[in-house]
Parts: structure tokens; C-alpha cells; sequence
């Protein structure tokens, strides 16, 4: 709902390993090395190389959460951000997260770190 | 801290020797034929209850509605093998007290107390006319026969084992008890318990309530007399009045014991001991958090008004980082879990 400034520094996110995938029914957790959590409750879209899935907080979302378990140890190699809150995570094994800032009433993510969380 | 997703939550705070727990009932149907539009069923929502416990006695806040209720509360109170002596109710609807009758039958030497203001509640509440026609209705031959109404609590104050449980009149309960009015000018007069205040800072002098200085909160009902008004003074007075609060990266510290803060429509929130307060980045915020965590594990995030919400919101999150409904602990949709303020 926030958008995503753009003086956010998010460099932190190049080369961070992906160790863990938490599915939840209304959040969906992205676990990184180096404490770096994405904590998903609104949509993201997932493309394992060949298709695109869409997540979002309803029936049957979990089951498309548990496509993203290929992304386990992938790193990221490449991330693009957007003004409006959309950050695009692009994997060293060819996968793509493309989270998105869709919730115009609530918070859509938040990503931690040691010392950091940014709501969006 | 509290474990995710269970009816039993117990906490400790290193300030004291006092422990509590806290039990939650299930939802449990209501016989109506009044549903909203597509539903066909209507549950009563779950029912929290807390036991305050020391080595050897307990202290409860709150009881249930009805008879199963109130025995699945006595075992569990049973089970702690603690004495208990005292239940106190927040408020005076049937829902936090029908069930003392049965625990005072399973605990008789326990005292039934309540603010007087809950006890005029409790006693229109308990009227057969009013048991009749609205909760025996809704719960057919599952109500206590006899209820019992409270004594007069004239203090607030409660004494656990040596140590002090301070009555915390926040002004409101299941549902509004003061005007706007009142609750306006009691937050004019006591402006350091305000969210927006917090989320401000740097507020300094900001009294703060004892860890367990909050018994049955939220809730507690009041109804803006004087004499309430000035049990908060004398409770903040005797929790550390007036202490400055330590600033990081221009963030209002919490108080290390723990303490409770209201949002100007009454809704209230608990940071416990031992918590620390960071800026939320992007957004306009606070977070609080056990000392040297990372993640939204166990975090409360308060947000101040900003354009997007005029009147700003908190959400509370489980130990796996789930925000979750304060009512039940359960992990909950964007709408459950973002408290208005």
C-alpha cells in the first residue's frame, strides 16, 4: 500500500541464497541467508522458467506457494524495483519472483533484515 | 513467549515472581435464526481468560458463559495446582462471568470480585428477564442456574502473593463503556498513554504501567469516574512515574518491565518486558521486539496516521513471524490483523 521509496537501499538483497519457504494461509515467508526475510501477504507471482503462477491469499494459494521450493539455495542474481512497490527477483537457477505492492488498504510485504524492516 | 496457535499461553516477566497463562475457549455456536446475509451459522467468538500465578497462588481474570465452559476452565485452573483466590471480571456482560459460578462452587474459597461499575452491568445482565431473553436463548440449558454477581471491588489494587496487581481502568471493554466524549477528555488529561503520542516522540515523562500492573486488560471497565481516574494516577504513580525514556536512532525506548499503550479509540496494546523499539522503514512506524531478534517473529509494529490511514493501526505477530487476531492468537487475513487505532 506504501510503494517503495526510492532512497530505500535494497543491495542487500544481490547474492542473498534462498534456505527457506514458509507457507502459511495468509503469508508466505521467503527465508534468506543473512537474516533476510520477505514476508509476502498480498501477491506475488512466481515463474519457474517455463510458466507463471500467481499467488495470492485465498484458496488454493498454498499449493502454488509450494512451486516455489525450487528456488531452494538458488541466490539471487538480479533484483529490479519499481516506484509503485513492485520488486522483481530474478534467480541463479532461472527462477523469478515478482512481488507486488497490490494491496491498496493494507500492508502487501515487509522485508527484514538485522536492524531493518521495510513495510510496503 | 507465547506459543503459536495454542489455547494455553504463558509469560514471564524477569521483574517479578509472578507468572500467567492464558486460556482460551473455543467458538461455540448460537442458537439464532438472525445471520448475516449468506451465512447459517453464527458463533459466539472465542472467550480469553488469564491466570496470574505465583508459587502457590493464582489470581483469574475472567470466566466464561456456560456450564462446559466453566468446568474445561476449573480443570485447567485445577491443573496448575495453584490456589486460587481470587477472579476478578474485566466487565460486567455474561460472557466473562456467568461461568464464576461454577468455579466458585470447584474453588470456594475463592473471592468473586469486580469494579462496581461491572457489578451494575452484571446485575442487569443476570436478571432472569434479561438471562431469559437474551442468553438462554442463545444458549439453551447451558447456563449455570444460579449466576452469582461480584463483590465490590473498593481498591485497585490486588495482592498476589506480596506482590501488587494494579486494576488498570482503560475505558473501555467488549464494547464502548465511556462516550466519545469521556473517552476524549480522558485522553486529554492522560495524553502519555496515546499511541499517536508514542509514534511522535520523543515523549518523555511517559509514565508507564508495572508488567503485571495491567490486570485484565484489555478490558476493565470504567466509566470515567474520579475515582477511577484516580486509580490510574496512583498506578502509574507506583509503576515507575515520570522516568525519561531512553532514545535510539530517535525511537522512543519501551519501558524495560513492560507497558501497555492505548490508541485514542481505546484500543490497547502490550509491550512486554524486555522489548526494544525500532523505526519501520517505507512505512510510517514503530516496531517492537524481543531485544536481538530479527524477522516479525514475536514483534508488535505500530503504525502512526499517514495518508494511506488517517487513524493508523498496530498488528501483533506469533513467534513465526505470522501477525495474528488479538482476540484469538490465531494467524489472520490483512483485515484481522491490522488494528485500527
Amino acid at each position: 500500500m506504501y510503494g517503495l521509496r526510492n532512497d530505500i537501499d535494497l543491495s542487500f538483497l544481490n547474492a542473498r541464497e534462498l534456505i527457506q519457504v514458509a507457507i502459511g494461509v495468509y503469508q508466505i515467508q521467503f527465508g534468506f541467508d543473512e537474516d533476510v526475510i520477505i514476508y509476502v501477504e498480498s501477491q506475488f507471482n512466481y515463474f519457474d522458467g517455463q510458466e507463471e503462477w500467481t499467488w495470492k491469499p485465498e484458496p488454493g494459494g498454498a499449493q502454488i506457494a509450494a512451486r516455489t521450493v525450487f528456488l531452494l539455495s538458488a541466490t539471487i542474481q538480479n533484483f529490479d524495483r519499481q516506484e509503485n512497490g513492485t520488486i522483481i527477483l530474478t534467480f541463479s537457477n532461472g527462477g523469478r519472483l515478482t512481488i507486488l505492492d497490490s494491496s491498496r488498504e493494507y500492508e502487501s510485504y515487509q522485508i527484514t533484515r538485522p536492524g531493518q524492516t521495510i513495510v510496503v | 513467549m507465547s506459543t503459536p496457535n495454542s489455547a494455553y499461553l504463558v509469560e514471564t516477566s524477569p521483574s517479578t515472581h509472578l507468572k500467567w497463562s492464558t486460556f482460551v475457549t473455543p467458538s461455540i455456536p448460537v442458537v439464532t435464526t438472525d445471520f448475516a446475509p449468506g451465512e447459517h451459522e453464527r458463533p459466539w467468538p472465542p472467550i480469553s481468560s488469564t491466570l496470574i500465578y505465583g508459587l502457590r497462588d493464582a489470581v483469574l481474570v475472567d470466566s466464561f458463559i456456560t456450564l462446559e465452559q466453566a468446568r474445561a476452565q476449573a480443570d485447567w485452573i485445577a491443573s496448575t495446582g495453584k490456589n486460587l483466590t481470587t477472579i476478578y471480571a474485566t466487565h460486567g456482560h455474561g460472557d466473562h462471568f456467568f461461568g464464576a459460578t461454577i468455579l466458585l462452587k470447584r474453588f470456594p474459597k475463592a473471592r468473586f470480585v469486580a469494579a462496581p461499575s461491572a457489578i451494575q452491568v452484571m446485575k442487569e445482565q443476570s436478571s432472569p428477564e434479561f438471562v431469559a431473553k437474551f442468553w438462554e436463548s442463545r444458549f439453551p440449558h447451558q447456563l449455570p442456574k444460579h449466576l452469582v454477581v461480584a463483590e465490590e471491588l473498593r481498591t485497585n489494587l490486588f495482592e498476589l502473593e506480596g506482590e501488587r496487581l494494579v486494576v488498570i481502568p482503560l475505558g473501555f471493554t467488549a464494547i464502548r463503556e465511556r462516550t466519545q466524549a469521556e473517552w476524549d477528555d480522558f485522553v486529554q488529561r492522560h495524553p502519555e498513554y496515546r499511541m499517536d503520542n508514542i509514534i511522535k516522540g520523543p515523549l518523555v515523562n511517559l509514565f508507564t504501567v508495572g508488567a503485571l500492573a495491567a490486570v485484565g486488560t484489555p478490558g476493565g471497565d470504567s466509566t470515567g469516574t474520579p475515582e477511577e481516574d484516580a486509580a490510574i494516577d496512583a498506578g502509574a504513580a507506583g509503576a515507575e512515574a515520570g522516568i525519561a525514556r531512553t532514545m535510539v536512532n530517535e525511537v522512543p525506548q519501551p519501558n524495560p518491565n513492560g507497558e501497555i499503550i492505548v490508541a485514542p479509540n481505546g484500543n490497547a496494546v502490550k509491550i512486554p518486558a524486555g522489548y526494544v523499539a525500532e523505526p519501520a522503514d517505507n512505512a510510517n512506524g514503530i516496531v517492537y521486539r524481543p531485544a536481538g531478534s530479527t524477522g516479525n517473529a514475536n514483534i508488535i509494529r505500530v503504525s502512526g496516521p499517514d495518508a494511506k490511514n488517517p487513524t493508523g493501526y498496530f498488528r501483533i505477530y506469533n513467534s513465526e513471524g505470522q501477525p495474528i487476531i488479538p482476540s484469538t492468537g490465531k494467524p489472520g487475513s490483512e483485515a484481522q490483523t491490522h488494528i485500527p487505532q
